[in-house]
């Protein structure tokens, strides 16, 4: 089976300073990865250059074999600070590009609107604008916004890192459901347990390099590299200093 | 059209020096002016100085040339019967002061209170702090609008040629009138003006940065 | 100000007010429709330029070059258009600058989810950028507006028929110079007064 998402040889450099070397990553059809590491280890670098939004210094990133480009639908991403709309509502944030760029008639894009916003259960407040939402509702709201244009691989880019921990599991619960649906994604989190549960394959990145890329039963079991094996200690640690503190 | 050039200019050097004269010194009635009007609005209750709020008000809601005229045109019925260059001068001292007191006043409320409240703590008299410690933050502060309105002033004064002060736009326009090379005239007397504006606010640019330095070293 | 003068004023002051108020309409539409291209275009050296001089130049003698130099190059236009026109090309300088602030308050995630999903430059320029940062430069703009509506009076001076222009014959018909132009400055004012208040009434968060 060809890949969905083939990733060649990419690279990032700004300056002299080198973000990711030589990454390469096949991602098949519904697969669900989830990309761990360290803070500066080039996790969030490796989902804008797949989106093009950072450029690259050397390499391919080819979806079914063709360069995506903006607004083809090939790639949806969404972002850490949900980067919502705040001038239009619920409904108007998720239609806008189905109107501009899918040139879709204003009736058909809001019905097509509403069904991605009750996808992520939150048909009830189509109407109301970003200021009016929780920070959960509002990243549901930017998950609707690229599910409604039908991408083929979506990224997340640690999606619940600015929410609440309490807001966090409503958002989970939906990325869950489109991976248990069969969408082809790339995850980047910290939350690691939701990391184990969600992904078909974990790639563990640090200095911009892919150390190990592998089913979670093995990069969280007993055949995780020892610098993975480093991370995740150091991550357990504070997760059981938290608890009995 | 060579011979039209050069008596505008010729008319320009003529004019430059009074375009100048009427600046600086509006300039500095004004920031006087405005210094004053923009302090007593922030010490002095409200309830007490509304009618100075009014008269910025209105100075600033009213355009600039019929200013002119109404001091110019209106004044002699009232008594005050100025000559051009008096009546610019005025005018100008006028409008901008209106302005000034306004950035002044901002000034005043931009400073944290905090700082007089901790200088009043150290044992320093209200007048000291208000001297020592909140007119040198203020001042760092406002510079930078000061220096702007400054420079919109200079283009102001080309309006006083209406009122037939014999500055820079009235001489060159004067060569025009008895040229009819309006459109060469025209052409220098904007030139002049633009390099004019911009050398002024390069160099005040720069004198700004030195300013700052002394105020914050 | 007598009860004769008002009424011997009031028709020509009325329509003059009409005409001020349409110029610097007109003016403003015009500064905000050039604004927005030279604010996104604003570190090309046409934009600098283009901006240096109308902010360098005195509207007075941009009015005089319209009047006195277009003609010689050979573009005849209306003194009411090229008057309205040169005011507006003054009025998108200023714009430009106000508008360059607004958009540089736009996040920038914004901007990117919208790259990403395929908005075009001017869609996201239309559709995001604007209406964001519309609220944050509502008071900048009004400012520009009511200094349009003062500098409109200049354009008395290219002949065209606005309130400066028609206090200045009120004057000399009525030999009144001081209640002629006093009326007019109350005009302006209210006027401006009047744009303040439109400033200040939907603003969020302030109770009606």
């Amino acid at each position: 089976m060809a890949p969905m998402l083939a990733v060649r040889a990419l690279e990032r450099r700004v300056g002299d300073v080198e973000i990711l070397r030589r990454i390469d990553l096949d991602v098949m059809p519904g697969e669900a990865i989830g990309v761990i590491g360290p803070s500066g280890s080039g996790k969030s670098s490796l989902l804008r250059c797949i989106a093009g939004l950072d450029p690259i210094s050397g390499g391919t990133v080819l979806v079914e074999g063709r360069v995506a480009r903006p607004g083809d639908g090939a790639i949806g991403m969404v972002f850490q600070q949900f980067n919502l709309w705040p001038h239009l509502t619920a409904r108007e944030n998720v239609a806008l590009a189905l109107r501009l760029v899918r040139k879709m008639p204003a009736a058909a894009a809001q019905a097509k609107a509403e069904a991605a916003l009750a996808r992520v259960g939150l048909a009830a407040l189509a109407g109301r604008k970003p200021a009016a939402l929780s920070g959960g509702q509002q990243q549901r709201v930017a998950i609707a916004r690229t599910l409604a244009m039908e991408p083929r691989v979506l990224l997340f880019d640690e999606p619940t890192a600015a929410l609440d921990p309490e807001l966090t599991t409503e958002v989970l619960d939906v990325i869950r459901d489109l991976a248990q649906a069969g969408t082809t994604m790339l995850v980047v989190s910290h939350e690691m347990g939701f990391i184990a549960r969600l992904s078909t394959r974990v790639v563990f990145l640090d200095h911009g390099v892919v150390v190990q890329a592998a089913p979670p039963a093995e990069l969280f079991g007993t055949q995780a590299e020892p610098r993975v094996r480093g991370f995740l200690q150091t991550y357990l640690d504070r997760v059981a200093w938290a608890r009995d503190a | 059209m060579i011979q039209a050039i050069a008596d505008s200019l010729a008319a320009a050097a003529l004019g430059l020096p009074l375009t100048l004269a009427i600046w600086l010194a509006g300039v500095g009635t004004g920031l006087a002016a405005g210094f004053v009007i923009g302090a007593v609005r922030f010490f002095a209750p409200a309830a007490l100085t509304w009618p100075l709020a009014t008269a910025v008000e209105a100075v600033r809601g009213t355009p600039f040339l019929v200013q002119c005229f109404l001091l110019y045109f209106g004044g002699p019925f009232i008594g005050i019967d100025l000559s051009p260059i008096l009546a610019g001068w005025v005018a100008l001292s006028v409008y901008g002061a209106a302005y000034f007191s306004e950035v002044f006043r901002a000034g005043f409320m931009a400073v944290p209170p905090g700082q007089l409240e901790a200088a009043r703590l150290l044992g320093l008299s209200r007048p000291q702090a208000v001297l020592r410690i909140m007119l040198p933050m203020m001042a760092l502060a406002v510079l930078p609008s000061l220096v702007n309105l400054a420079v919109i002033l200079i283009k102001e004064t080309a309006v006083l040629s209406i009122i037939t002060v014999p500055e820079l736009t009235f001489r060159v326009q004067g060569v025009g009138s008895a040229t009819f090379a309006f459109a060469e005239t025209t052409l220098v007397l904007a030139l002049v003006y633009w390099a004019l504006v911009e050398a002024t606010a390069w160099a005040s640019r720069h004198a700004e940065r030195r300013i700052a330095r002394a105020l914050a070293a | 100000m007598s009860w004769d003068f008002l009424v011997e004023a009031a028709p020509s002051m009325a329509w003059a007010t009409l005409a001020t108020v349409w110029i610097s309409l007109a003016a403003v539409a015009v500064g905000l429709a050039l604004g927005v291209p030279l604010a996104v275009a604003a570190d090309r050296p046409w934009a600098r330029l283009y901006v240096s001089f109308f902010r360098g130049v005195p509207l007075l003698i941009q009015l005089l070059l319209a009047y006195y130099a277009l003609p010689f190059a050979g573009i005849d236009l209306p003194p009411l258009v090229a008057a309205v026109g040169t005011l507006g090309l003054c009025c998108a300088a200023y714009m430009a600058e106000i508008l360059r602030g607004g958009f540089a308050l736009v996040p920038p995630g914004g901007v990117e989810a919208a790259r990403l999903l395929g908005l075009t430059r001017l869609q996201i320029l239309l559709r995001i950028r604007l209406p964001i940062s519309a609220q944050a430069m509502r008071p900048a703009l009004i400012s520009e507006a009511i200094m349009i509506v003062k500098a409109s009076s200049l354009i008395s001076v290219v002949g065209v028929l606005e309130l400066t222009r028609s206090a200045q014959a009120l004057a000399s018909s009525t030999f009144e110079p001081l209640p002629a132009y006093a009326l007019c400055g109350a005009i302006y004012l209210g006027l401006n007064l009047l744009l303040m208040l439109l400033a200040r009434g939907r603003q969020p968060g302030r109770p009606a």
